[in-house]
């Protein structure tokens, strides 16, 4: 990275809250997001737990955006506006913010298509193709087909905020979460946008997340998502943003060792191989695994534990590192704002 | 400093020529590049009434269907990952047949970047999930998990990041890995974090594209159900008519493109051929609306612009435009539109040609056969044409190469994507002549 990247907002949401400092206090105390699933029946999954942010069903018929989005693009699309509007971005041109988000599993909602299906049955238990062609799928909502595609809420997202920059979504795992912050504060080192939105979301809890989860053999899955916002810091300083800490540097590899991938992060950041680096967001695993929404989120608790004071004459510097469900890695480091 | 860290990504490079030593295609027209290419210059459409499942009853039973029977032979990785990565797999083995890999004995420098979507489920898939739900759409999982015809790895193919990796691994590529899910620029976006990565020495050689294979029962329902699929045509092969007037929705077509793209001085020295230069790459969002362009393309118009001075270049050295062209209503003039605000009157001056009107759309993949057509085009020193051009639109009022093949020398063209959901995407592509 040819410079530090400077970090002046960020915003998150968890099973244990929608508060950076809330949460990271919450974990501090050991208290676990964790618990049983509710929303479906969860049962023939032995032991399943979750970090849910659960909500009651809500009505979407009428309403495109919970049409389209899905509840955890939902999450996304808050999360950014809060952290946007805390940055104060509104007087930059619109072409120069960027939007850079790491999207977590976007299922084809099957079970919005049981409802036609249900009526083209056979009289057993088959559904009648012809059937279903020849009027049945009338019955499916006509924005179905958009919760199945996943930049969508990338997309929803520039429509709320207004803004045009580059806009890149990347699936679906926890390195694809590191990516995007990566790739965010590249855009600034590269002068392509004055501010870059860092997102990763989770996918949604449910039948199909607990079946992959299940068979990577990965831990208990949970939802959140986080936002941060990344400029130049004589950017911010020239706005009199304030600065919560800084992204020096990073990488992702593919295959090897997470070790690799710290290494060149290391490199990218000047760092020599001996300094000294702390694990970021201790106890975020306690929120369950947010997959894409896991780098921003410990990202966004480690700034709100270092907002708690600094311990000694230097910055503390730490390391975000992400291994993913198939064998990528990804390494990040950043330091405190003194 | 530090020492370079193999595989460390940020490692610093001076402004690097990014070049094309690879490409590979499949797509209804053909099984590789040169079939298709051929096809197009005469103006055959690949469009026909779907084989792969009886649609009768939709308002659109027509597809850029890929026969499978012309695919390289099946993978047991397939099974996780699917139909885009035995689509992927096809598309590269001609593209590594003249960039081979073998030579890079830096694994960690090799990255991919790849668009697509992942898979959608199978009538089958929906039908055992059916089995399990009640009348309230409630799903018993256990039930659904506990059933032999529950496919586990069903799980694993839809997601987007699948394909991407298993398709590294079976590369031996262990640089950075891209899966971008853009929708439709998703192909040409894949091509431009490439460059960038090439750019600034993340990597030494970066295998690039898209591959969708979008003739599923859930996609081609979806696109149906939501109204963008042609309903009224007068053929299979007349129904995808980018820019005429009697257009009314796009056709899905299935494909792959996959390009091998590294620097030029690597290249030249290891006695590669060239097929061509990634001049430059810009992106935006349109911020308006998820199902429309911005009526005035300013999302186009900024991504056009973007490509053509990333590329160092002015509007008056374009002499070529690959079109987003899908046929809808809404995205022909809107392009038309962007190209008189970023070319000004030299706007029909500039031949601008869709690839979609002979094999369909084929949303993640589109950028990347597209910008693989626009090369091959420029080395052929021919211009492919849009097809099915009978009725003018008075909206629609550029040079559009109408239903022939112009056989002109060109050496720097665009290649325009435009996303549903507000992506756009912009490649500024120059021949391998100009590199002489």
């Amino acid at each position: 990275m040819g410079m530090r990247i400077a970090i002046t907002a960020a915003a998150v949401r968890t099973a244990l809250g929608e508060d950076a400092n809330e949460i990271r206090g919450r974990l501090d105390a050991g208290e676990s997001a964790l618990g049983p699933i509710v929303g479906f029946d969860a049962s023939g999954f032995d032991g399943a737990q979750a970090a849910q942010i659960w909500r009651e069903p809500e009505t979407a018929e009428d309403d495109p955006a919970l049409r389209i989005l899905g509840p955890h693009g939902r999450l996304l699309d808050a999360v950014t506006i809060e952290a946007h509007g805390a940055a104060g971005l509104e007087a930059l041109p619109r072409e120069r913010v960027g939007l850079f988000v790491a999207m977590g599993m976007v299922d084809a909602p099957v079970d919005d298509l049981a409802t036609a299906a249900l009526t083209a049955r056979d009289g057993g238990d088959a559904m009648s193709l012809r059937s279903f062609f020849a009027g049945a799928y009338r019955q499916i909502h006509p924005l179905w087909p958009l919760s199945m595609l996943n930049n969508v809420a990338a997309g929803q997202i520039a429509i709320d905020l207004d803004i045009r920059g580059d806009n890149v979504v990347l699936a679906s795992d926890a390195v694809a979460g590191l990516r995007a912050l990566l790739e965010a504060a590249r855009s600034i080192d590269e002068g392509r946008c004055d501010a870059a939105l860092a997102a990763g979301v989770s996918g949604r809890v449910s039948p199909a997340a607990l079946a992959r989860q299940a068979l990577h053999g990965s831990g208990h899955p949970g939802e959140g998502g986080a936002t941060l916002v990344f400029e130049s810091e004589t950017a911010a300083h020239a706005r009199g943003a304030p600065i919560l800490g800084y992204v020096l540097g990073g990488a992702t590899t593919f295959g090897g060792t997470p070790e690799r991938a710290t290494a060149a992060a290391r490199h990218d950041a000047g760092l020599e191989a001996g300094a000294e680096l702390e694990r970021a967001a201790r106890g975020a695993r306690l929120l369950g695994d947010l997959g894409a929404g896991t780098a921003a989120s410990r990202l966004a608790l480690t700034l709100a534990g270092w907002s708690r004071g600094s311990e000694g004459a230097l910055p503390r510097r730490a390391l975000l590192s992400a291994t993913g469900d198939d064998g990528g890695h990804g390494a990040l480091i950043v330091e405190e704002a003194v | 400093m530090p020492e370079r860290i193999p595989g460390a990504e940020g490692a610093g490079a001076a402004a690097t020529r990014v070049v094309v030593t690879g490409m590979g295609m499949v797509t209804s027209l053909g099984p590789d590049l040169a079939t298709t290419f051929d096809a197009m210059q005469a103006g055959r459409s690949g469009v026909r009434t779907l084989q792969r499942f009886d649609a009768t009853g939709l308002p659109c039973d027509i597809g850029a269907e890929i026969d499978v029977d012309t695919l390289i032979a099946p993978h047991p990785l397939d099974e996780e990952g699917g139909s885009e990565l035995r689509l992927l797999r096809h598309a590269a083995a001609q593209a590594l047949a003249t960039a081979p890999l073998d030579g890079f004995a830096d694994r960690t420098r090799i990255a991919v970047a790849i668009g697509g979507h992942g898979s959608t489920p199978t009538v089958p898939e929906i039908v055992t999930t059916v089995r399990h739900s009640d009348e309230n759409r409630a799903v018993d999982a256990a039930g659904l998990a506990a059933d032999p015809e529950f496919r586990p790895a069903s799980f694993i193919d839809r997601s987007p990041d699948t394909a991407p990796t298993l398709f590294a691994h079976l590369l031996d590529a262990r640089g950075p890995v891209i899966p971008v899910v853009s929708a439709c620029a998703a192909g040409t976006q894949a091509i431009g974090e490439g460059l960038r990565l090439l750019r600034e020495g993340r990597a030494d050689v970066v295998v690039a594209g898209g591959a969708e294979p979008l003739l599923s029962f859930s996609y081609y329902l979806g696109f149906a159900v939501l109204g963008a699929l042609t309903r009224r045509y007068p053929s299979p092969e007349g129904a995808s008519r980018p820019f005429d007037r009697r257009r009314n929705g796009f056709v899905i077509g299935e494909g792959a493109g996959v390009l091998i793209l590294e620097p030029l001085e690597q290249a030249r020295a290891a006695g590669r051929p060239i097929f061509g230069e990634i001049l430059g790459y810009g992106d935006s969002a349109d911020g308006y609306q998820i199902t429309a362009m911005h009526p005035e393309a300013n999302g186009a118009v900024q991504a056009m612009r973007m490509a053509i001075e990333d590329a160092d270049l002015s509007p008056d050295d374009v002499d070529y435009i690959n079109a987003h062209g899908t046929s809808t209503g809404i995205n022909d003039p809107t392009e038309t539109k962007a190209c008189k605000r970023v070319f000004g009157e030299r706007a029909y001056q500039v031949p601008i040609s869709s690839n979609k009107s002979m094999i369909g759309h084929t949303i993640g993949a589109a950028g990347a056969i597209e910008g693989i057509l626009t090369l091959e085009g420029m080395r052929r020193g021919v211009m492919l044409p849009t097809i099915n051009q009978e009725a003018k639109d008075r909206k629609c009022d550029l040079d559009y190469v109408p239903n022939e093949a112009r056989e002109t020398a060109h050496s720097i063209a665009l290649s325009n994507s435009f996303g549903f959901g507000g992506q756009n995407a912009c490649l500024c592509l120059g021949s391998a002549d100009r590199l002489a």
